[in-house]
């Protein structure tokens, strides 16, 4: 009988380990003490894996999910010992901020929104702007064909993505990203949602 | 007794035939729509080479080394010889697509497209990995996600994508053993659907121009 056991948890281990997320990048970033930084509500998207056409995130807890990983930043940044602030969409300013959404996450900031950034950082008496999305490409689930034998696993996945921001670089690089994987749909309730979560933000100070 | 005899073997061979037909219209490859294609690329005769640039690879975790490049070739080359293009001309330095993210599509510049690749190439097709993973548990299964883009330098514009979706496995013990196999299986059966939906060239004489 524990044979069986060992060989059922030999055989499977790989598979549940497989679900663990991951990280790409390895480097650290140590925000100074006396810096705050503010944090924008995620980015959401949502997309077909076969055409990569926008899908409403309700249907797939989206909303939800936004809220969980807003509150976990701002958990996981605190528990680092970082002062964040959430930002309020409400705030004119900050508003216009978060409406750029996507573009803050490019490689190199655009020049226009540089300013932007600027301003509402010195307004709300923050160092660094902290901008996060999650991408989830929505796709067809594993499937077992008991003649032939063959099977085939989810293709979903998640994508989470964060970059700090400092206002005053000239290059308009982010000073630190980080990206982590998680191959199926995020469940904002799940034991690997927060994982994750905690895995994009470990590595910041 | 004879008639009936005739019209039982009528009805038979009538029976085989349908299957026939049913049988050759599934195993037929059908017309794939692309994603996107440029109104004017399919009329305007593509006369030049299209260049293959190294694939970009968009993986959060890229250890597995998958020989992209060749793959992607291998598959896209006679895909495009097959719709009437002149073969692909490979460009192997992966310095031009380091810096290359996926934005650069998706929100395409065309002053920035207009720079892209070798000084010489007009056509550019610009494979892209979006995410492999292979996975074993009791055998093996592997996904791949690939996307493709045909730019036309001197218009500075998108003029074609596709998406192509691989999904492969195998169960039980020799599953198991054929991981490596699976993995591929998967990148082949992207690239392949990928390379499906390579529109005609307008006008395939256009190889015959560059045989002169």
């Amino acid at each position: 009988m524990k044979n069986w056991i060992y060989l059922i948890f030999l055989l499977a281990g790989p598979g549940i380990c497989a679900q663990a997320p991951v990280a790409s990048g390895k480097i650290p970033f140590q925000v100074p003490r006396d810096s705050s930084v503010l944090l924008l509500p995620v980015f959401l998207q949502y997309e077909d894996i076969y055409t990569d056409n926008p899908l409403d995130p309700a249907k797939h807890k989206g909303r939800e999910s936004g809220k969980i990983f807003d509150s976990l930043a701002i958990q996981n940044l605190t528990q680092a010992g970082i002062r964040a602030f959430m930002a309020d969409p409400a705030d004119s300013l900050q508003g216009s901020l978060i409406a750029a959404g996507k573009n803050l996450l490019r490689p190199v900031t655009p020049a226009a929104l540089r300013t932007s950034i600027a301003e509402v950082a010195r307004n709300a008496r923050c160092r660094y702007v902290l901008a996060c999305s999650f991408r989830v490409k929505v796709g067809p689930g594993g499937y077992w064909d008991p003649n032939s034998g063959a099977i085939g696993s989810n293709a979903s996945y998640a994508r989470f993505h964060v970059s700090l921001l400092d206002p005053y670089t000239t290059d308009g690089k982010p000073c630190w990203t980080q990206d982590v994987e998680l191959r199926k749909l995020p469940q904002p309730d799940s034991k690997r949602f927060s994982e994750a979560v905690q895995l994009l933000f470990q590595l910041l100070k | 007794m004879k008639n009936s005899g005739i019209s039982i073997c009528r009805s038979a061979a009538g029976m085989s035939a349908l299957c026939l037909v049913i049988t050759f219209m599934a195993c037929s490859p059908g017309i794939v729509t692309p994603l996107y294609q440029d109104a004017e690329f399919t009329k305007v005769p593509v006369a030049e080479s299209v260049y293959l640039m190294p694939v970009i690879d968009l993986r959060v975790d890229k250890s597995k080394n998958l020989r992209l490049d060749d793959n992607a070739f291998k598959h896209l080359s006679p895909a495009f010889e097959k719709k009437g293009f002149r073969p692909l001309r490979v460009v192997k330095d992966r310095k031009l697509v380091e810096s290359m993210m996926e934005d650069d599509f998706t929100q395409p510049d065309s002053s920035y497209l207009a720079t892209l690749g070798p000084a010489e190439a007009r056509w550019l097709f610009y494979p892209l990995l979006h995410d492999f993973k292979s996975k074993l548990t009791f055998g093996s299964t592997a996904n791949a996600e690939i996307s493709g883009y045909i730019i036309d330098k001197k218009r500075g514009r998108i003029v074609w994508r596709h998406k192509g979706i691989g999904q492969a496995g195998q169960g039980g013990l020799i599953g198991m053993a054929m991981k490596g196999m699976v993995g591929e299986e998967a990148v082949n059966s992207a690239l392949h659907s990928l390379a499906a939906a390579i529109p005609k060239n307008a006008d395939p004489a256009g190889r015959g121009n560059a045989k002169k």
